[in-house]
């Protein structure tokens, strides 16, 4: 079967902790501003870890309505509000389109975590017969796509792709097949997550893989320095608009980048840790190149999926040695943004096509003592001008799913 | 309301505009709007727009608010907030 159908991404939305609105962020993450701080969205002071990446001053009561925003969860809200930003940015009119050629792909790593939580406290203390009606269609990690379709009337595929914090580079890739095979002809993907909630913060902790660094909030999130100690946990959202080129070429739409390849693959190695050889992470980046018909050679910047935990560092920059070479700039804008779990593969995307458009790398802060074993070249400190032409990004999740995304200037 | 001694009580009897004032915020906090605007002719599905689940939610609130057990209602029975106020009147 050929897939000469090419895909191409013509609008972007954004919710993060450096900033809502494509704009902000990518100004934020030019400038190397952090956006993690202390944690202020529960009483945290009995825990161990007391920072986060958070969407502060978002108001979803002026968004959408006291009476609907009280029925979306947070999650489904930064879904909401990343998606009609990118739609808007994409021009695409709903009433000039076939609503069935449509479609949403939007992940989440967890879903309505805080609704879940506030439920279950719910159920203990007071009693089945009082958990809300709401609950179930509330915490559904689908629901945001449910959601944007009914928001934006789309009435193709929809889904949602739930692989930890591969999820949103995964609903891009299910997007762009889906175009490819000819299913839609413009698909609306991206992930969204608000896991910043009591059980959330204490799960991760529990594990090990939060910086425990809560006086120094904004020097936390080091990906690739010695004395990196864990993930910063964030919150948000991101959305591209991906659409079959002559469709956005036919109604006159501005194409930011294509979408080229993506790769995915499994460990299938252990719950959380990755291959120490990396060999899931080089498979999945090969494929994505393979598809793309891309030499390595030409890949002119990478979005790390960096971490700042230790294995993961060590293990990704041995995968992109192996796959890419040495000299390739390979940045983690994680170092500012925490970790988006489930939204952190479409925000990364969202970065990618920037770097094409704007001609600059996004630095890795706090790189102030690179790991031995770290030794590519992170954009250290600040932003660099760089004239590219193909970038790639990099997404893994707990249970070993691996996800690379490759995107060409137009 | 008597006493075991076949007396009055009138305390314990809930006045009926008092039970109406206090269903009428009690649900116009579910439903994020102004107590005012919760009047008994109203229709549930047309003016309110509360759907099933909504009125559901309305049920726990009214439980809570008034100590009470509404019992499993189909929507269809509950066209207006005056058949609904007249189930929690007649628990109380």
């Amino acid at each position: 079967m050929a897939f000469d159908r090419r895909v191409v991404v013509t609008g972007m939305g954004v919710v993060s902790p450096v900033g809502t609105g494509t704009r902000q962020a990518w100004e934020a993450l030019v400038e190397g501003r952090s956006g993690i701080g202390p944690l202020t969205l529960f009483d945290a002071t009995d825990y161990a870890v007391r920072i986060a990446g958070q969407v502060d001053g978002f108001d979803p009561a002026a968004v959408f309505g006291r009476r609907r925003a009280k029925h979306l969860d947070r999650f489904a809200q930064f879904g909401l509000v990343a998606a009609a930003e990118a739609v808007e940015h994409s021009h695409l009119d709903m009433a000039a389109e076939d609503a069935h050629r449509v479609g949403v792909v939007f992940a989440s790593g967890i879903g309505g975590m805080g609704t879940f939580e506030r439920e279950v406290r719910v159920l203990v203390e007071r009693g089945p017969e009082w958990v809300n009606p709401y609950f179930c269609p509330m915490m559904i990690p689908n629901m945001a796509a449910g959601e944007i379709a009914m928001a934006i009337g789309a009435k193709g595929h929809n889904s949602c792709t739930v692989t930890a914090c591969a999820a949103s580079a995964h609903a891009l890739g299910e997007g762009y097949d889906t175009i490819r095979l000819g299913r839609a002809d413009a698909m609306v993907c991206g992930g969204a997550e608000a896991g910043l909630v009591p059980i959330g913060i204490a799960g991760f902790a529990a594990m090990k893989a939060l910086s425990t660094r809560n006086d120094e909030p904004q020097r936390a999130s080091r990906p690739f320095d010695a004395g990196r100690d864990g993930f910063v946990a964030a919150e948000g959202a991101a959305c591209l608009v991906l659409e079959e080129l002559g469709h956005a070429l036919a109604r006159g739409a501005t194409v930011l980048a294509e979408l080229v390849g993506f790769g995915s693959s499994c460990d299938a190695h252990h719950q959380t840790a990755p291959h120490p050889e990396g060999e899931g992470a080089i498979a999945c980046m090969r494929g994505a190149l393979h598809e793309a018909g891309i030499a390595a050679s030409e890949v002119g910047y990478v979005n790390a999926h960096g971490t700042s935990t230790p294995p993961n560092d060590r293990v990704e920059t041995l995968a992109v040695k192996a796959v890419l070479g040495d000299g390739v700039p390979m940045s983690s804008t994680k170092s500012m943004t925490g970790h988006l779990l489930g939204a952190a593969g479409a925000f990364e995307a969202f970065v990618c096509v920037q770097v094409l458009n704007q001609g600059v790398l996004p630095p890795t802060i706090n790189l102030d003592d690179p790991d031995p074993e770290c030794d590519l070249d992170y954009v250290p400190h600040v932003a660099r001008q760089a004239d590219v032409e193909v970038a790639m990004t990099n997404s893994f999740g707990f249970g070993g799913h691996n996800a690379t995304l490759v995107f060409r200037r137009p | 309301m008597f006493d075991g001694h076949g007396q009055l009580v009138e305390s314990a009897a809930m006045d009926r505009d008092e039970a109406l004032s206090r269903f009428q915020t009690a649900v116009a906090d579910v439903l994020e709007t102004e107590p005012g605007t919760i009047t008994l002719d109203k229709r549930w599905a047309e003016d309110l727009d509360a759907d099933s689940l909504a009125i559901v939610e309305c049920t726990l609130a009214l439980n809570d608010e008034f100590g009470i057990t509404i019992p499993d209602i189909e929507p269809d029975d509950v066209g207006t907030v005056a058949d609904a106020f007249d189930i929690v009147m007649g628990l109380l």
